[in-house]
């Protein structure tokens, strides 16, 4: 079904997307060039990157707010990760082998100023990260984490047991330390 | 120790945050150039889902909207169309006038055959001497074709690059092709905006303009057609009456 709405919107002014676009596109490469280091593959990223963000344009209601802010850097995040995944032929890797791509460290300062769990969350592997932030700080429900990241469902909410069990381990031993 | 819904939501604010830190701020990311290749991507990408956008947008406001129906008008195509390309379906269009929107809505039925036209892109007999042809875009599954003029200077500055929040003047050309077995909507609001309507080349063109910007639309068969832009009225209706449609 095709169906249009014009003028309740001019074609260039307050598009949603343009000031989206505007507003993150160097952010998005420059994340997207920090994964890649390579200028055509992190402009494909950016590129994906927008599709996605288009494809979920109305469950953002402020662009400029750090909330979109996170959306816009999980999902192009999420974009260079895979492509670094497919570059260096780890294509067949399963969802729980790629959890490693980020070492995780504990900030004891930003724990002390952050809280212990926030600070934990920072710490997670990627995947974890961003399927937290996008479930309990953006408030999308697992069916459109899951959309959003190209994920199932069950797949989510999977994810979110694990990143909980590995919190409670951060947060224990982050407790035994300072004993 | 147990993390429950509650504790992450409480912690997720500050997790972003600190996500939000660990990158440089805005003023301190380099400004990337990026290539012709992308914008052109980034621009066709906008161009397809600013309707989709819209289509969405038209749906939250007939659902809110009570509306009175003022007037409806049945246009068939039936008598125009043959059997070959229908796949023995019917076509009608539908104008419907609501207190402060118009749709326009196609309805497909199933064992009446038809014949529509396929698209034909058009060309522009004439264009403003200031502006230029900046695109011209046909879809991948050939429903859709547009034509973006822009001030020449804006052109060779090369200041237009993709779809930034432009506002010079601009002129937009779009034909949409309604097949049957499409569903077709064109919602819009009419609340203060100024209404004409326009004959030209055996066409008659509603024209509304609100807010600077004036769109005239029209009906070629199965064809929809939107012309709109920020220039003067009658440029836009000089444009109009010099398209050269080449069935």
């Amino acid at each position: 079904m095709l169906i249009y709405l014009s003028m309740m919107d001019t074609p260039e002014a307050q598009d949603k997307f343009c000031i989206l676009y505007e507003q993150y596109k160097n952010l998005m490469f420059y994340v997207a060039n920090e994964i890649l280091g390579d200028t055509r593959d992190s402009e494909d990223v950016v590129h994906q990157a927008f599709v996605k963000i288009i494809e979920n344009l109305d469950k953002i209601s402020e662009p400029k707010c750090p909330q979109t802010r996170a959306f816009v850097v999980t999902i192009v995040e999420r974009q260079a990760i895979d492509l670094y995944r497919r570059r260096q032929n780890h294509s067949k890797v399963t969802f729980d082998d790629g959890l490693e791509w980020e070492p995780a460290t504990f900030d004891a300062e930003a724990s002390h100023l952050r809280g212990d769990l926030a600070a934990a969350m920072g710490a997670l592997p990627v995947r974890y990260r961003q399927v937290l932030l996008l479930r309990y700080d953006s408030g999308y429900s697992e069916a459109e984490v899951a959309h959003m990241l190209s994920m199932s469902p069950a797949n989510v909410r999977k994810t979110i047991q694990r990143a909980r069990k590995k919190l409670a381990e951060l947060l224990e031993r982050e407790e035994a330390v300072k004993k | 120790m147990k993390i429950t819904d509650e504790m992450l939501s409480a912690a997720a604010p500050l997790a972003r945050d600190l996500l939000l830190d660990s990158l440089p701020p805005d003023d301190q990311i380099p400004a990337h150039t990026f290539s012709p290749e992308f914008e052109e991507k980034i621009q066709k990408l906008r161009r397809r889902y600013r309707w989709k956008q819209r289509g969405k947008r038209a749906l939250v406001y007939l659902r809110k909207t009570v509306a009175v129906v003022l007037m409806v008008l049945g246009l068939s195509f039936a008598g125009l169309l043959t059997a070959a390309a229908a796949q023995g379906k019917f076509l009608d269009l539908f104008i419907h006038v609501y207190e402060n929107y118009i749709v326009y809505e196609s309805l497909s039925y199933p064992g009446r055959e038809l014949e529509y036209t396929e698209l034909y892109p058009v060309e522009l007999g004439y264009i403003p001497d200031r502006m230029g042809r900046i695109h011209s875009y046909v879809s991948k599954e050939g429903d859709y074709f547009s034509i973006d003029l822009r001030p020449l200077d804006v052109i060779k500055e090369g200041s237009y690059r993709g779809p930034g929040v432009y506002q010079g003047e601009l002129v937009e050309l779009q034909q949409q092709l309604i097949r049957p077995g499409d569903n077709f909507m064109v919602a819009f609001t009419t609340e203060d905006a100024v209404h004409e309507t326009f004959e030209f080349q055996g066409f008659t063109a509603e024209i509304y303009t609100k807010d600077g910007m004036t769109t005239l639309r029209w009906f070629d068969s199965n064809i929809y057609y939107e012309l709109y832009g920020n220039i003067a009225v009658d440029e836009l209706k000089k444009i109009a009456e010099n398209i050269i449609f080449q069935k």
